[in-house]
């Protein structure tokens, strides 16, 4: 059974093979009939390459019946891709040799990457955030963390009061307050290893052996708190690098539209 | 697991990632208030509510999420009891986004401008302008010292407003290229030729650009062309050469003759070995074919080296007779005339002395009777002097008092009657060099014996070579090998035909070009080895020629065969038997007796495809279409191709 999603990607992949297509034989025509082959290739890439840019119109004009985002990323991609084979088809080398052309290449290079890395961030992440088996919305994670550091900070005041011992509180303070501050071990979750979990299990754990009786359950629930945060933390790195690649990807962009504009004038005025 | 009961409606604020600020608190993980910054980027959530004035109360307006109404209710001025200090909102990542496209799109528009900026030295201003490198010879182009990039683009030396223009406005790239340079046909035409005539405009219009694409590197092949390109056009198309490509047409590729005929047959296989000659005969090809020299062509040795030994004797031999007293039917001329031009001769004064002696004594002899003329000489008139001076040769009658003239006038002028003669066949010019290097004293001597009806005694034994003459011809004897005087009565006979009109006056021109083109009698023996050919131009006008170089180029400059590497191949001993096959029963003289350089027969037979094959095929060397053909007919360069050229540094521009 060939999902929704599968069918859209599908049916863009046709469409740009056989756009592809038509342009290699075009291009294999006007070749061998001793024509100006850069002038199609040049053109196409540039019409892809305003194509790509309008996906980011298209987020921001959600209100106009333009087609499901769905099916412009589905394009955003499969053109993008396409965009790679005209570039070198057009160029016919991998690295140019004037200035402005290399910024050009460079530019080029760049928005590729990124979109590919981009891409490959969009298809991995998802996958490994529901391994954290936790929920939460980015925009509100930095009031989860509070949230749970007023809980941890209740939790140590309500534990003094009750056993009559400051071990764990100054605990807290000299060490676990560090880590309910703010999401930490970042790296450690993009990478997918388990720093937060070790911390944890080193830092509160390692003063069990120092505490009364009645201030374990409140050990317990500060570990549990502690674990809590650091799926957060996982969460904030994860989708965080969801939405910094493209803060890369969209300056190399617009950056590539620009200087291509240019290439496109100049070529008019000094060629055609 | 997400905890659900977050998002009621009660308890869960709506986010708003695209806004463009959020919660200075939040910034720094603390929680955000219900509120949130104003639109502005200042802080809202100073109070936690704007109460509700109704009916002449306040009402607390706090959001459940946020608690609810609070305990202490609004102020009675109507200001919320609750409030906290400001926060400072921060801007969200959409925003930075948005800026690092536009800082992206400022940076690129920020280099163009710089780089577009004019510098006096005219070149680092073109950095965002050029492509890049350009190759070979185009790179030391130069206009006054700067990158020419005006050589090419018309555009780049244009003001702001032209060079705007030029966005819309076509750019005649071809027009710049044909500036430099030329072909033999036209330009945007593919191989610059028309089929016989006539164009193809179904295969409609070529531009340089097709082929030649610039700024690629000084290493850059910028005139590469593909098999499958000339499939495109070519009719007749094939995989590759070793594969189906049509065999040469025979017999190739000789399919018009050599300037110079020489038979190799007849001297390798007869010449070579005789006895007379074998000691001067060449070994192999090397002894006449510089191999070392070999290209497109392989020179051959000159006529000094490879033919003196045995042809010279003929070159020297074979007198060419300019002039002749030939017979006549009667005396024309007065005796006084002769006397006064000539004076007298030893004899007509010892007659005198007597008659003058015989006087004085008294003796007073009968008046002389006219004696009756008897004809001297019974030669006959030459063929040169008969165009020249328009006679008959065998109308005696005719040709006497015209003769007689001519030797009269010559008796005063010397060789200037000859001269003004020619003058009328052909240019003033052209007539001096014919009868360069004649003596005029010669010319008078011999005319005033030939005047005087008797025959003139050459004062050596052995005639010279150069001008001379003998009892009743004026002659020329070649000095030796393209003898100046032989060549210029040779083109002088070549021509003439073409160039004289009247019935009787052609016919003498075609029998003195047949006299120079006979192979075996002919003067100086030019026509021995120099091919006369058809020459005539596209009006109609028949002309003949001698050709007297070596090298034929015409029509094959689209074709080309390095003879140089293939002569490594086997040794250059037995390199060029490999292809040029000797074919002994070819009548290789014959084709020659035609003036049609294209109906020749080789000595040779037809060099094989196969013969190619054997190496140029798929797994051997290189077969494309280009090895050995070229695209462009005749490619030359303008004379004005220099004005762009780098002068070395310290040349003045006047050329100092």
């Amino acid at each position: 059974m060939v999902s929704s999603r599968m069918r859209v990607y599908l049916m863009c992949w046709l469409f740009a093979v056989a756009a592809l297509g038509i342009i290699v034989l075009q291009y294999v025509r006007i070749d061998n009939a001793l024509g100006d082959t850069s002038l199609l290739t040049g053109y196409a890439l540039y019409t892809t390459l305003v194509f790509l840019a309008l996906f980011n119109l298209r987020k921001r004009l959600s209100m106009l019946p333009l087609g499901r985002a769905s099916t412009w990323f589905a394009l955003h991609i499969v053109i993008g891709l396409l965009s790679v084979v005209l570039f070198w088809l057009h160029t016919g080398t991998f690295w140019s040799l004037g200035l402005y052309e290399q910024v050009l290449m460079l530019l080029f290079y760049g928005a590729c990457l990124t979109g590919i890395t981009g891409y490959a961030i969009q298809r991995i992440i998802p996958a490994r955030l529901i391994q954290t088996e936790y929920e939460v919305i980015f925009e509100r994670i930095p009031g989860e963390i509070a949230e749970i550091r007023a809980e941890v900070e209740s939790l140590i005041l309500r534990c003094t009061d009750v056993s009559g011992a400051d071990t764990l509180a100054r605990h807290y303070t000299e060490t676990a307050d560090w880590y309910f501050r703010r999401p930490r071990f970042l790296l450690s979750h993009v990478f997918g290893t388990q720093a937060g979990e070790h911390w944890l299990h080193q830092n509160i754990g390692i003063v069990r052996r120092y505490l009364r009786d009645s201030e374990l359950p409140y050990l317990d629930r500060l570990y549990e708190l502690g674990q809590r945060k650091n799926r957060i933390d996982q969460h904030y790195a994860l989708q965080g690098l969801m939405k910094i690649w493209l803060l890369a990807h969209l300056p190399l962009s617009t950056g590539l539209i620009t200087l291509a504009t240019w290439h496109l004038i100049i070529v008019h005025v000094y060629a055609l | 697991m997400i905890d659900f009961s977050k998002f009621r409606y009660f308890a869960s604020a709506y986010e708003r990632p695209s806004f463009k600020y959020r919660c200075g608190r939040m910034a720094r993980w603390g929680k955000a208030c219900a509120r949130g910054p104003d639109i502005s980027g200042s802080c809202g959530g100073v109070t936690e509510c704007t109460p509700l004035f109704r009916d002449g109360r306040h009402y607390c307006r706090r959001p459940k999420r946020a608690g609810g109404d609070c305990f202490d209710g609004p102020l009675p001025d109507g200001a919320c009891s609750q409030s906290h200090p400001p926060c400072a909102p921060r801007r969200t990542l959409r925003v930075w986004r948005g800026r690092a496209a536009l800082a992206a799109i400022f940076i690129v528009i920020s280099l163009i401008a710089i780089s577009m900026s004019s510098r006096p030295d005219g070149v680092a201003g073109l950095a965002f302008v050029d492509p890049g490198p350009l190759s070979g010879h185009h790179a030391n182009l130069s206009v006054e010292g700067s990158v020419a990039c005006t050589v090419c683009h018309a555009a780049a030396g244009a003001s702001a407003d032209t060079w705007l223009a030029s966005v819309v406005t076509h750019a005649d790239m071809d027009g710049q290229c044909t500036d430099c340079h030329v072909f033999g046909g036209p330009s945007n035409i593919a191989h610059n030729r028309t089929l016989f005539g006539v164009t193809r405009p179904d295969l409609g219009e070529t531009t340089c650009r097709s082929c030649h694409k610039e700024h690629k590197g000084a290493e850059a092949d910028i005139s590469k062309l593909t098999d499958a390109q000339c499939n495109t056009c070519h009719l007749t198309r094939f995989d590759s050469f070793s594969r189906n490509h049509a065999d040469f047409v025979k017999p190739f590729p000789y399919r018009k003759r050599n300037n110079i005929i020489f038979d190799h047959a007849s001297h390798i296989g007869k010449h070579f070995s005789d006895p007379k000659t074998a000691a001067d005969a060449p070994a192999n090809c090397n002894g006449c074919h510089l191999t070392e020299q070999a290209a497109r062509y392989v020179p051959v040795v000159g006529y000094q080296e490879a033919c003196s030994a045995c042809h010279e004797d003929q070159v020297i031999g074979r007198e060419m007779a300019v002039l002749r007293f030939p017979e006549f039917d009667q005396n024309y001329l007065e005796e006084s005339e002769i006397l006064d031009a000539c004076g007298l001769t030893p004899q007509q004064a010892a007659d005198l002395f007597e008659r003058l002696r015989a006087f004085e004594e008294g003796d007073r002899p009968d008046p002389r009777e006219p004696e009756e003329y008897f004809a001297y000489s019974l030669e006959q008139a030459t063929v040169i002097g008969s165009l020249l001076t328009g006679i008959d040769i065998d109308d005696v009658a005719g040709q006497s008092e015209p003769l007689q003239r001519l030797f009269l006038a010559m008796t005063r002028s010397g060789q200037d009657p000859l001269v003004e003669l020619a003058a009328t066949r052909t240019t003033t010019a052209g007539a001096r060099q014919l009868f360069a290097g004649l003596s005029p004293e010669l010319a008078r001597q011999t005319a005033c014996q030939w005047a005087r009806n008797v025959e003139y005694v050459r004062p050596d034994a052995e005639r010279p070579r150069g001008w001379g003459a003998d009892e009743f011809s004026l002659l020329y004897r070649a000095i030796g090998h393209a003898d100046p005087v032989m060549k210029s009565w040779m083109d002088f006979a070549a021509a003439a035909p073409g160039r004289i009109t009247g019935e009787e006056d052609h016919q003498r021109a075609l029998a003195m070009r047949t006299l120079f083109a006979d192979r075996k009698t002919g003067p100086g023996a030019c026509a021995k080895c120099h091919s006369l050919e058809d020459v005539s131009t596209s009006d109609g006008v028949e002309q003949l020629a001698f050709k007297w170089s070596y090298y034929r180029d015409e029509q094959r400059s689209q074709k080309f065969f390095n003879h140089q590497p293939h002569l490594g191949l086997s040794g250059p001993e037995i390199a060029c038997e490999s292809c040029h096959r000797l074919n002994a029963d070819a009548d290789y003289a014959g084709s020659f007796e035609d003036f049609d350089p294209t109906l020749f027969v080789s000595n040779f037979g037809s060099v094989e495809r196969a013969t190619c094959v054997d190496c140029h095929n798929e797994t051997g060397v290189r077969q494309d279409c280009t090895l050995c053909h070229r695209y462009h007919e005749d490619p030359k360069f303008n004379k004005p191709v220099t004005r762009y050229m780098v002068k070395p540094k310290g040349e003045g521009d006047d050329g100092s």
